[in-house]
């Protein structure tokens, strides 16, 4: 029998979502955008972000979902967010 | 500690006991690493893929670190990790059985991960052995990260109305539950103050973690009856022929640091 795969279901659900993940080494640091990751809810979000961007001890790592952003900047245009 | 725990130049019962649940927690871990290794080309991304192996790197990390602890019964961590048979592996019944699917391997390492964790849990509040306290509470932290992922894969899976992943579950739970295979026997670890927690506690701790993500209505409480505390087994000890073969190193010198 010929296996079928469907790609979303084995991506983990029907709308994957990118979370932004922001870091920093220690206190004096601000928070800094070091890169996203798609994942279809938080908890694989945060796994993930936490294995991939492991090159660092980071004293703080946070994600953000990309749909929590308010864009305030040319709002109502075509502006992009460029995923990383 | 040790000291005090020594009889005539021999480990006492509860020394022996410790060093026995070490050997269980450390060569779970160490299989646990070897079903990552095994799956890592099943990623469903390249995200995945990362995990997974930083997961595989953990366990083993997580293994050794714990093999260096067996130091203290003059093992040595060479002796430990790569001088036994499949016969002397202690790792939980639920790693024997290969992942069925990718919905079965998900089911299978929340399962341990979570068993795995609840019970060294235990041993991060020991007052008497701060190296051991110290060493799980650093284990547990970076363990955090491989339960959020088999949690979010769970939740992702669930998206999917024709998903096997709780009944997959429901078969693992069973499986792991032997872990906890007779909680009746006496708990020389927990009354000797070496555990901070006993079995039965453990156990029920368990249950609930699980119970946050999976029904666990219908386990039963029913005592196995050739289950040993040594092994953390019901039956004969040892895992199978063919998982050892696969997970073991064959150029030792190749994976020594």
């Amino acid at each position: 029998m010929k296996k079928i795969i469907d790609r979303q279901v084995e991506m983990g659900g029907n709308k994957p979502d990118f979370y932004e993940v922001f870091t920093r080494r220690n206190s004096a640091e601000p928070l800094t955008h070091i890169g996203s990751v798609e994942a279809p809810n938080a908890e694989l979000a945060e796994a993930r972000a936490w294995f991939i961007y492991d090159h660092e001890a980071w004293m703080e790592m946070c994600i953000v979902p990309l749909s929590a952003f308010v864009t305030i900047t040319e709002r109502g245009s075509a502006s992009k967010v460029k995923v990383v | 500690m040790m000291s005090d725990m020594k009889l005539d130049g021999k480990l006492s019962e509860a020394e022996v006991c410790l060093r026995d649940e070490l050997y269980c927690i450390a060569d779970s871990k160490l299989v646990l690493a070897g079903w990552y290794m095994l799956v890592l080309q099943n990623g469903r991304s390249v995200s995945d893929f990362t995990s997974i192996s930083a997961m595989m790197q953990g366990q083993y990390g997580h293994a050794r670190a714990l093999y260096q602890v067996l130091g203290r019964y003059g093992v040595s961590r060479e002796e430990a990790e790569w001088t036994r048979t499949a016969a002397e592996i202690r790792s939980p019944q639920v790693l024997d059985r290969p992942p069925q699917s990718w919905s079965d391997f998900i089911a299978a390492i929340f399962m341990v991960e979570q068993a795995i964790s609840t019970q060294l849990s235990a041993y991060k509040g020991v007052e008497s052995d701060r190296p051991l306290a110290g060493l799980a509470s650093k284990v547990l932290k970076e363990s955090r990260f491989h339960l959020s992922y088999s949690t979010g894969w769970v939740k992702a899976l669930r998206n999917d109305p024709t998903s096997t992943i709780d009944a997959d579950a429901q078969r693992r739970l069973v499986e792991a539950l032997d872990w906890w295979g007779d909680v009746s026997q006496p708990d020389l670890l927990f009354s000797s103050g070496l555990r901070t927690e006993s079995e039965a506690d453990l156990r029920k701790r368990f249950l609930a973690e699980v119970g946050k993500t999976f029904d666990v209505s219908g386990v039963s409480g029913g005592a196995a009856k050739a289950w040993k505390r040594s092994i953390r087994r019901d039956g004969n000890p040892g895992i199978p022929q063919g998982l050892y073969d696969q997970i073991s190193f064959k150029n030792r010198e190749l994976a020594l640091p």
